[in-house]
């Protein structure tokens, strides 16, 4: 019989992060993969949330999670 | 939008000249009108401007604003094709409406052959129903960002660089925040073309994009950036929408944290 040893997010598409190694919450998220959160926004399924609630945001098993960086070039 | 904008009548060479898009179902004589009596400022005549510019000029928007205070480089032909070698050293806002007029002469084009700041950006943008951000630094984005919110005028906004671009609106009959409200502290030390390099085709792409969602909103036809920003991605082909929501702590969109900030 198997089971789920630990839950998972997945971000950007491509990176699956274990969220019950420390990584429970976006500013967690932000530190695990050493990004400047500077002109930086996160989605979570599909929603844009806020940077001032990063830190309260707890991640659930299975989010999809998008890190994106504001562009300027025109 | 107000529906007055709707009023009057078409000549017999507009009707001619639009045959194609007024047959569309939701767009009709009515829509034309509508564009034909749109007022719309269009900051930076770049890449994306070169494509925004030129669709709505071709599609009978009645009032264009160009503003740059740029002239035109070698290194900008490949992605800004309203220009050519002759363009070299003249003013971009200029050079564009030289070639707009020679698409539709019908069109009223002013230029503004300057940058946007404080001191200018109320005289600039007023008296428009749309603003269109095509600029490529963060530090115009933000303050025309700034401008719109508080001036309750609609802002297109779009960038692009490398494979990827970025759209929004913020609309100010929508509740989900402004530009500021997604990215909050920007800086023009990042992400520019001139830094970053980009691929002429996707500044074709997104400002095709945001061409298309501007005539939608001048239509006044539903669009996803209302209260969604998209994020295309030139490689994949793939086009992400993610809903947006006004941040309580925007200080652009909540003018009294802005106040006890300062």
């Amino acid at each position: 019989m198997s089971h789920k040893l630990s839950s998972q997010v997945l971000v950007n598409q491509v990176t699956p992060v274990d969220i019950e190694s420390g990584v429970s919450t976006l500013n967690d998220i932000m530190n695990f993969l050493a990004l400047e959160s500077s002109s930086v926004a996160i989605a979570v399924n599909n929603v844009v949330i806020s940077k001032s609630t990063w830190s309260q945001h707890t991640l659930s098993d299975g989010d999809n999670i998008n890190v994106f960086g504001a562009i300027a070039g025109g | 939008m107000n529906d007055a904008l709707a009023q009057g009548a078409l000549r017999d060479s507009e009707f001619n000249r639009y045959s194609r898009q007024i047959m569309l179902n939701d767009w009709g004589e009515a829509g034309q009108l509508r564009l034909k009596n749109s007022r719309v400022v269009i900051v930076g005549c770049g890449g994306l401007g070169n494509v925004v510019a030129s669709y709505l000029a071709g599609c009978g928007v009645g009032h264009l604003t160009l503003i740059d205070g740029d002239d035109v480089e070698l290194s900008n032909l490949p992605r800004q094709l309203a220009f050519d070698i002759d363009s070299c050293g003249q003013n971009k806002a200029d050079e564009l409406m030289q070639r707009l007029y020679s698409q539709n002469d019908e069109v009223d084009i002013v230029i503004e052959p300057l940058s946007v700041d404080i001191d200018n950006v109320q005289q600039l943008l007023e008296q428009h129903n749309l603003v269109i951000d095509c600029t490529d630094n963060f530090s115009t984005r933000l303050l025309i960002n700034d401008w719109c919110v508080t001036n309750q005028i609609p802002l297109m906004t779009a960038a692009v660089i490398g494979w990827q671009g970025q759209l929004l609106l913020v609309d100010p009959e929508m509740e989900n925040g402004c530009y500021q409200c997604v990215f909050d502290t920007p800086s023009d030390s990042q992400q520019s073309c001139s830094t970053m390099g980009v691929n002429p085709a996707m500044v074709g792409v997104v400002g095709s994009y945001q061409a298309n969602q501007s005539l939608r909103y001048l239509l006044q036809l539903s669009t996803p950036l209302s209260n969604k920003v998209a994020l295309i991605d030139g490689i994949t082909m793939g086009v992400n929408l993610f809903m947006r929501e006004q941040n309580n702590h925007c200080t652009v969109c909540h003018p009294t944290l802005k106040q006890e900030e300062t």
